[in-house]
C-alpha cells in the first residue's frame, strides 16, 4: 500500500497526521516499542482520539508536573539540574539523602513515581493525587467499629489507606481524596480524581475516572421519556393497515415496495409481489401491466406460454437480485419515520413527564413534521443522512443485522429530539438543545450508540437499546464477579440506612444501576423495555447535573 | 475508558470515517519506521528531549520525515560486532 505513495506523499501524510496532535504534542515521531514502555511509567500514554495513537504530551518537565499537584510535604527536591538524581520513594516523598542519590536509571525513579500515586492525570498536570494521609491506630480501630466492613478503618469498605497515608480503591486504583470524595460511599470510592463524580474526570476532561473517561454518552440530554404504543390508535391503526395490506408486505400504502394509494380503487393494490414484478417487467417490455386481459387477446400455445414465463422468471430474479442489492438491510432499520407514526403512541415515564418539550399533551405532538417547516425538514434530513453514512461504515456483519429505528426531529419549541426503538416494542425520545452544540451532541450520542453496536454486535435498536448502550459505557471493564460483588455489598449497606432516607435512595439508585448492567450482559428481556432506557438515560442526566452542580459550586 | 472511547477515541467532532482513516495513515507511516521503530507517538518537546536523552537517535525518517527514536547504541554494537 506504501508502495502506491510517493516520497513526497508519504512525507505529506506524516505532517498532517503530526498536526493532530493535542495538548502540546507538536510531533509525530518513530519509537521503538520499548521506549513505549518507558514513556508509559512517565507520561500519559493516552489515545489520541483522532489519530488512535498514544501521545505523550506534557509542556514542561515531569518534576514541574508532579510538584504543581502535590503538596509541599511531597514534593521533589529539584536543586539538582538533573531531576533524575532526585528520587522518590513509594510514599510520594522524595530521597535526597538517599544512596541511590546519583543513580540515572530513569526506570527506577519514575518507576517509584507511579507505586507513589502518581496517576497518569497527576504526571499530566491535570488532577493531584493524594490519599486521605496517615491514620492512626485509634482511628482505624473507630473506623473499623462503625463499620465492621471496614477492615483496615480507613473510613470505607470501599477504599485501602496504607501506612503512608495513599489510598486506592476496590478496583485498585489510586485515588485522589477530596471534599467531595471523603465518605464511605461506593460510588465516592469510584471518583477516582475527587472531583465529586465518578463520571466525570477533572471535569469532563480527558483524565483517568475510574468509568467514564470525557463526555460520557446521553450526558447533554436535557429529558427522555418513554413512547408505548397507545392501545386504541396503535391497534386500530394496525388493524386497519391489515385488512387494507393485501399483499402483506407491512403496508397498506405500498405493494410489493411501490407506492399505492388502497382507497383509489386502483387493481394494483390487491395484486402479490410477484404480480407486481411481472407487470413490471410487461411494462418494460411495452406489453400491458394488466395480465388477465393480455392473456386473453393473445394467441399463444403452451410451449410459448412455458418460455415467455421461464424469462419472465429469469428476469424477475434479475429483478430482484438488484432490487435485493439496493434493499439495504431489508429495510429492517430506519432513520426516516413519518413523524405522524409516534400520535400512535403515549408518553410515559423518564424524566420530563409531560414537562419542558412535552407541551400541552401527553402525546407526542409537539415533533415537527416535515411538511411543516422547511428548517425542521433540512435538520432531519441532514441528521438522517449522516446517521446513514454512519450506518453504512459499520462492519457489513454489523450493519445486515440492524434493526428497529433512530429517527431525529426537530420539536416545536425548537429542540432536537432523538428517538429510538422499534413500533412494537415502544420509542424512548431524547431531547437535546435546539443549537448547534445541542445537534452535534445528539450525533454523537449517535455516533456513540452505532459504536456500542459495533463493539458488543448488539444490533437490536429497541426501546431499551438507549439504556443498554448507557449501561454497558457506565460498567465498561467491570467483570461480572465484579458486578456481583459489588452489589452483594451495597445490598449489605442498604441494610445500614433508614427507608427512605438519602442515604438510603442513593443506595437503592446504585443498586438498580447495577441490576440493570447484570440484565444486559445475562440478555434479560426487560433490557430491551423502554423503561430500562428511561431509566438508565435518566441517571446520567441526574449525575451530570449532580456533576455540574458541584462543578458551580466549586467555582 | 468508554467503550466508544476505546474504538473511536472520545467526542471530538472529528467524523468516524476521518478517525479511522488517520488511524491507518498511522499504521502505514509506522511501517516506514527502521532500526526498530515500529510505532508512532504523538511527542511534546519534552517527550523528544528525554527520548534522545536515553539514547534515542534522533535522526529524520527518510521516507516520513519524521524524527525517529532507534536506539543509537544498540545500532551502533551491532554494526561493530559486539
Amino acid at each position: 500500500m506504501s508502495n502506491d505513495l510517493s516520497p513526497a506523499q508519504m512525507k505529506a501524510m506524516a505532517q498532517s497526521l503530526s498536526d493532530m496532535g493535542r495538548r502540546g504534542d507538536t510531533q509525530l515521531v518513530h519509537v521503538t516499542p520499548q521506549e513505549v514502555e518507558l514513556l508509559k511509567k512517565i507520561g500519559s500514554g493516552t489515545r489520541n482520539p483522532d489519530t488512535g495513537l498514544l501521545e505523550f504530551y506534557g509542556g514542561s518537565s515531569w518534576v514541574e508536573q508532579w510538584n504543581k499537584s502535590v503538596d509541599d510535604n511531597h514534593k521533589i527536591n529539584t536543586s539538582n539540574s538533573n531531576p533524575n538524581i532526585s528520587g522518590v520513594n513509594t510514599d510520594g516523598t522524595t530521597y535526597n539523602t538517599d544512596t541511590n542519590k546519583g543513580d540515572d536509571d530513569f526506570t527506577n525513579n519514575y518507576s517509584s513515581i507511579n507505586m507513589a500515586g502518581g496517576s497518569e492525570a497527576a504526571i499530566g498536570g491535570e488532577a493531584g493525587v493524594s490519599g486521605r494521609g496517615p491514620l492512626t491506630e485509634e482511628e482505624r480501630a473507630a473506623n473499623r467499629a462503625s463499620n465492621p466492613f471496614d477492615l483496615d478503618g480507613d473510613g470505607s469498605m470501599w477504599t485501602r489507606t496504607d501506612e503512608f497515608g495513599a489510598t486506592t480503591n476496590w478496583l485498585g486504583q489510586q485515588m485522589n481524596i477530596t471534599n467531595e470524595n471523603n465518605s464511605g460511599y461506593v460510588w465516592n470510592s469510584m471518583d477516582v480524581d475527587g472531583d465529586g463524580s465518578m463520571f466525570t474526570a477533572n471535569n469532563n476532561s480527558y483524565g483517568t475516572n475510574s468509568l467514564v473517561q470525557g463526555k460520557s454518552t446521553f450526558s447533554t440530554v436535557a429529558n427522555i421519556a418513554a413512547l408505548v404504543a397507545n392501545p386504541i390508535a396503535y391497534l386500530g391503526a394496525k388493524a386497519v393497515n391489515n385488512y387494507f395490506d393485501k399483499d402483506g408486505d407491512g403496508s397498506m400504502f405500498t405493494s410489493g415496495g411501490v407506492f399505492n394509494n388502497p382507497f383509489s380503487g386502483g387493481t394494483s393494490g390487491t395484486k402479490s409481489i410477484a404480480e407486481l414484478k411481472q407487470d413490471e417487467l410487461r411494462r418494460t417490455r411495452g406489453g400491458s401491466s394488466n395480465t388477465t386481459s393480455n392473456t386473453s387477446s393473445s394467441s399463444t400455445n403452451s410451449s410459448e406460454t412455458t418460455t415467455s414465463e421461464t424469462e419472465a422468471t429469469d428476469e424477475a430474479a434479475t429483478y430482484s437480485d438488484v432490487v435485493g442489492t439496493f434493499n439495504f438491510n431489508n429495510n429492517k432499520f430506519s432513520t426516516r419515520a413519518d413523524g405522524r407514526t409516534f400520535l400512535e403512541y403515549n408518553y410515559t415515564g423518564g424524566v420530563a413527564d409531560v414537562t419542558g418539550s412535552y407541551t400541552d399533551t401527553i402525546k407526542p405532538f409537539q415533533i415537527v413534521h416535515s411538511m411543516e417547516d422547511a428548517r425542521s425538514f433540512a435538520f432531519s434530513e441532514q441528521a438522517a443522512n449522516a446517521i446513514d453514512i454512519m450506518v453504512s461504515q459499520l462492519p457489513t456483519e454489523i450493519n445486515e443485522k440492524i434493526e428497529g429505528g433512530i429517527h431525529t426531529y426537530m420539536t416545536k419549541d425548537g429542540n432536537i429530539a432523538v428517538i429510538v426503538g422499534t413500533p412494537d416494542g415502544g420509542y424512548v425520545e431524547a431531547t437535546y438543545a435546539g443549537s448547534e452544540d445541542g445537534a452535534k451532541d445528539a450525533m454523537n450520542d449517535v455516533a456513540n450508540m452505532l459504536a456500542y453496536m459495533e463493539a458488543s454486535g448488539d444490533t437490536k435498536v429497541d426501546g431499551g437499546f438507549m439504556g443498554r448502550v448507557a449501561s454497558a459505557e457506565r460498567f465498561m471493564g467491570y467483570s461480572m464477579d465484579d458486578l456481583n460483588s459489588a452489589l452483594s455489598a451495597i445490598l449489605s449497606e442498604i441494610k445500614n440506612y433508614d427507608a427512605d432516607s438519602a442515604s438510603y435512595l442513593m443506595a437503592m439508585e446504585r443498586k438498580e444501576e447495577i441490576e440493570r448492567e447484570i440484565a444486559r450482559r445475562t440478555g434479560s428481556v426487560t433490557a430491551t423495555s423502554v423503561d430500562y432506557s428511561t431509566a438508565g438515560v435518566a441517571t446520567v442526566i441526574s449525575d451530570t447535573a449532580k456533576a455540574n452542580l458541584t462543578g458551580t459550586t466549586n467555582t | 475508558m468508554a467503550f466508544s472511547a476505546e474504538i473511536f477515541g472520545p467526542n471530538t467532532g472529528t467524523s468516524i470515517a476521518k478517525r479511522k482513516q488517520a488511524q491507518a495513515m498511522g499504521k502505514q507511516i509506522a511501517e516506514q519506521g527502521r532500526q526498530g521503530d515500529s510505532m508512532m507517538i504523538h511527542a511534546s518537546p519534552f517527550t523528544i528531549k528525554l527520548l534522545q536523552d536515553i539514547g534515542g537517535a534522533g535522526s529524520f525518517n527518510p521516507k516520513t520525515g519524521m524524527l525517529e527514536f532507534y536506539n543509537i547504541d544498540g545500532v551502533m554494537k551491532k554494526k561493530l560486532g559486539y
